[in-house]
């Protein structure tokens, strides 16, 4: 903390301010939107041929052990980088096998939604509709044989209450009283899909349907609230909601379209607004909304939407030879949230591109058990980081993507591309549910709410 | 809070209501700045109190977006000095490295500024704060695509300072790919670009490629230009050759060795192509070799 406001002092003065630094919060428990790639602790001299010697090669398809090419350029890159590949082989040594444990998975989320959380929890404050998410979900992701005790639905429906405006006409806040954020409300209807709350999904709908209208910008996109930012996570989030609540009406679509194929960039991967740069959540939002927009793949290959060779060139390039796992950006290191973001990609890269696997779903699947699954339950961006709600799903669900194929059904009908996944085949033991990579809901849930809230005849209403 | 009175504010619930899920046990302080401030925001109070309680409360919690959005209406409705207001939050954004919330108040802030057809804003004063913000840390991905706004929109493309950034950015570490990307956007994002010109960027990466083969933001950056001008990529032939002499096992790139195998493909010389695939796969790239099979797939079925 000390340091910190040294450097904020060293950095305001360098800058001719006046104002005197003041020391903040640092030390949180969690932060739930950064890049997680702080500098990790530093370990001593490498020593990567030592570990790789004494790493059991046992495990399936991936072995990163296997040489690849490297140059001898030194950078912070390349030092982060090489002391992270040290961490990785550290932890596949300490953790031989794909063990998964369940009951310590359990009972971290069953804690976190129970416990009273310390005071540093208050940065999630504006976070509450997420919190459940992320947790009801990661739970919902590993109860295959078991139930979820029913009061865990009834107190996330009350949690999401708390935060809704005016009945929706003004979203869903992140917390009581705050304002309607397009993500939130976003995290907020897809508990309320995950608890099967229709009723209150229901009587959302119209009223939520006026306030995307009234946030839409001409340029396609969507802005996350009143005064906020647009970008290709408030456009996907608005898309999902829409979609889920059967009101994806020409009105709420006109020119996204376009506005997405702007967002790709020459990498091939897509950024939060163009001519910025390419990004993993970023370049999930915008492949997710395609498959909402468009009910039949053919469009990809016909509407010259955007880049697909480059696009697959940019993901596949996200996995790393050593660590198996995925990064959110050229020449960035790993981090476990991307095994959904970077991860439920391919399912849907795959299914345009004739059901060819297009990476290695063991190599990632080794990098979450091994090294992003932590002993006492819930799972971290890498090791030596702390578990955290936000890593626990995403690992989760970037889990389900490694265990689970899933594709596109033959169907072809007005149905949004995302309704249509099905499970093609799994490994022969799996710890997760088959999640639908569009949605980051399991297919199930995805199924029934589509059924349940199918209710045509509103979305001329809806016009008015 | 000993400036002002909010004896007459009754402060509002923040979710402390139990049984919850997730509860947290907000500190006092806290739960009084955030119970007011919500209580105010609720009666659409625009006062100098209630400025002040913003202020603390993003003291506290600098990524709470209701805030900034309360913030600017009062700012707006007091018709407070706008430029006074983007100094003051520059200690926010030192302090909040990881914080995007301002870099969209920054863009509020300015835009509002700049609705008055008579005002100016000089988008240097934004350097000072910007490039301390990046040298600190140098992939902050909200700083640079601030950087990239204030270029849109104060057409700073040209602006020798500009590229001098990206320049010493890449200087110390070729391995910058935020860098990287706001040097294409810099230099072909407004204008056409002459074939002089082309012919320089593209000799500037190749060089820079080779000091550092394995560097996968400078062949994108590479490739992208190629694309961008729809540029046959045979020239690159010698260049990469000398990178991937896959016959005599010299490969220092396998971004040169993918690049020959779609040079070889463009020449029809699809064998040789398929055989880099399989090299790619089984030896200077295993961790992909699902995706090297599926570009051999490609070549065959064109």
């Amino acid at each position: 903390m000390a340091e910190n406001e040294r450097k904020v002092s060293y950095l305001l003065n360098l800058l001719g301010r006046k104002r005197t630094a003041k020391e903040t919060e640092d030390d949180t428990p969690l932060d739930s939107d950064s890049d997680y790639e702080d500098m990790i602790a530093t370990t001593p001299i490498s020593h990567k041929a030592n570990l790789i010697e004494s790493i059991a090669k046992s495990h399936t398809s991936f072995d990163p052990s296997l040489s690849s090419v490297t140059d001898d350029y030194d950078s912070q890159t390349t030092i982060v980088q090489d002391e992270t590949e040290d961490l990785i082989l550290e932890s596949f040594k300490e953790h031989p096998d794909l063990a998964f444990n369940y009951s310590g998975h359990k009972k971290y989320i069953e804690k976190s939604l129970n416990a009273k959380l310390p005071a540093g929890y208050f940065v999630l404050d504006p976070n509450h509709p997420w919190m459940m998410y992320w947790l009801y979900n990661a739970l919902n992701v590993i109860t295959i044989d078991d139930e979820i005790e029913a009061r865990f639905a009834e107190l996330v429906d009350a949690k999401i209450s708390s935060c809704i405006i005016d009945n929706g006409l003004n979203g869903i806040a992140g917390g009581a009283n705050q304002l309607g954020h397009v993500a939130a409300t976003y995290a907020g209807i897809l508990a309320l899909v995950s608890t099967k709350n229709y009723e209150v999904l229901t009587i959302l709908r119209p009223n939520l349907y006026r306030w995307y209208l009234s946030l839409k910008r001409e340029d396609g996109s969507f802005s996350m609230h009143v005064d906020g930012e647009s970008d290709t996570r408030s456009t996907y989030c608005v898309l999902v909601v829409c979609s889920l609540l059967n009101m994806l009406t020409p009105e709420i679509t006109q020119g996204t379209l376009e506005w997405l194929n702007r967002c790709q960039t020459y990498e091939g991967g897509f950024a939060g607004t163009p001519d910025t740069e390419a990004h993993g959540g970023y370049t999930f939002c915008a492949v997710a909304s395609y498959f909402l927009l468009f009910a039949d793949k053919a469009e990809f290959h016909t509407s010259k939407s955007f880049n697909l060779a480059s696009l697959i060139r940019w993901s596949v390039q996200r996995q790393y030879q050593v660590e198996g796992g995925v990064s959110g950006r050229t020449n960035k290191l790993v981090d476990a949230c991307y095994s959904f973001w970077i991860g439920a990609l391919f399912p849907l890269l795959e299914s345009i591109s004739n059901d060819i696997e297009l990476f290695n779903r063991d190599g990632l699947r080794n990098y979450i058990l091994r090294c992003a699954q932590a002993d006492q339950g819930g799972f971290r961006d890498k090791p030596g980081k702390l578990v955290d709600f936000y890593h626990t799903n995403y690992t989760l669900c970037g889990l389900s993507i490694c265990e689970h194929l899933v594709g596109l059904t033959d169907q072809q009908g007005e149905d949004p591309l995302a309704f249509n996944f099905k499970v093609r085949g799994a490994i022969e033991k799996v710890h997760t549910k088959p999640v639908n990579p569009v949605f980051g809901l399991p297919i199930e849930v995805i199924n029934e709410a589509r059924i349940n809230l199918n209710v045509r005849e509103g979305v001329e209403r809806l016009r008015i | 809070m000993e400036q002002y009175s909010y004896e007459d504010v009754t402060p509002v619930n923040i979710n402390l209501e139990e049984p919850q899920l997730c509860q947290i046990l907000y500190d006092d302080e806290y739960k009084s700045v955030m119970g007011i401030l919500l209580a105010l925001l609720k009666q659409n109070e625009y006062s100098e109190r209630a400025l002040y309680i913003t202020e603390l409360g993003l003291e506290l919690l600098a990524s709470h977006y209701t805030i900034w959005v309360y913030r600017y209406r009062i700012l707006t409705h007091l018709k407070r000095d706008l430029v006074a207001e983007l100094d003051w939050c520059e200690q926010i954004a030192l302090e909040n490295e990881k914080n995007y919330q301002i870099w969209n108040y920054r863009q509020l802030i300015i835009n509002k500024i700049l609705e008055d057809p008579s005002n100016t804003y000089d988008p240097h004063r934004e350097g000072p704060l910007i490039n301390a913000m990046l040298e600190e840390d140098t992939k902050n991905h909200h700083v640079w695509s601030y950087r990239k706004w204030l270029v849109e929109k104060f057409g700073l493309y040209q602006d020798p300072k500009e590229l001098e950034f990206v320049e010493a950015c890449l200087l110390l570490d070729l391995r910058n790919n935020s860098a990287w990307s706001h040097r294409f956007f810099l230099k072909f994002g407004a204008n056409n670009i002459t074939e002089a010109q082309l012919k320089a960027e593209i000799d500037y990466t190749k060089l820079l490629i080779e000091k550092a083969p394995q560097n996968p933001s400078a062949w994108n950056y590479l490739l992208g230009i190629f694309h961008k001008s729809s540029r046959s990529l045979a020239e690159l032939q010698p260049f990469c050759e000398k990178l991937a002499d896959y016959n005599n096992e010299d490969v220092k790139s396998s971004y040169a060795l993918e690049t020959l195998a779609k040079i070889y493909n463009e020449q029809q010389k699809r064998e040789e192509s398929g055989k880099i695939y399989d090299l790619l796969g089984d030896r200077y790239d295993p961790i992909r070799r699902n995706y090297w099979r599926y570009e051999k797939s490609r070549i065959q079925a064109n």
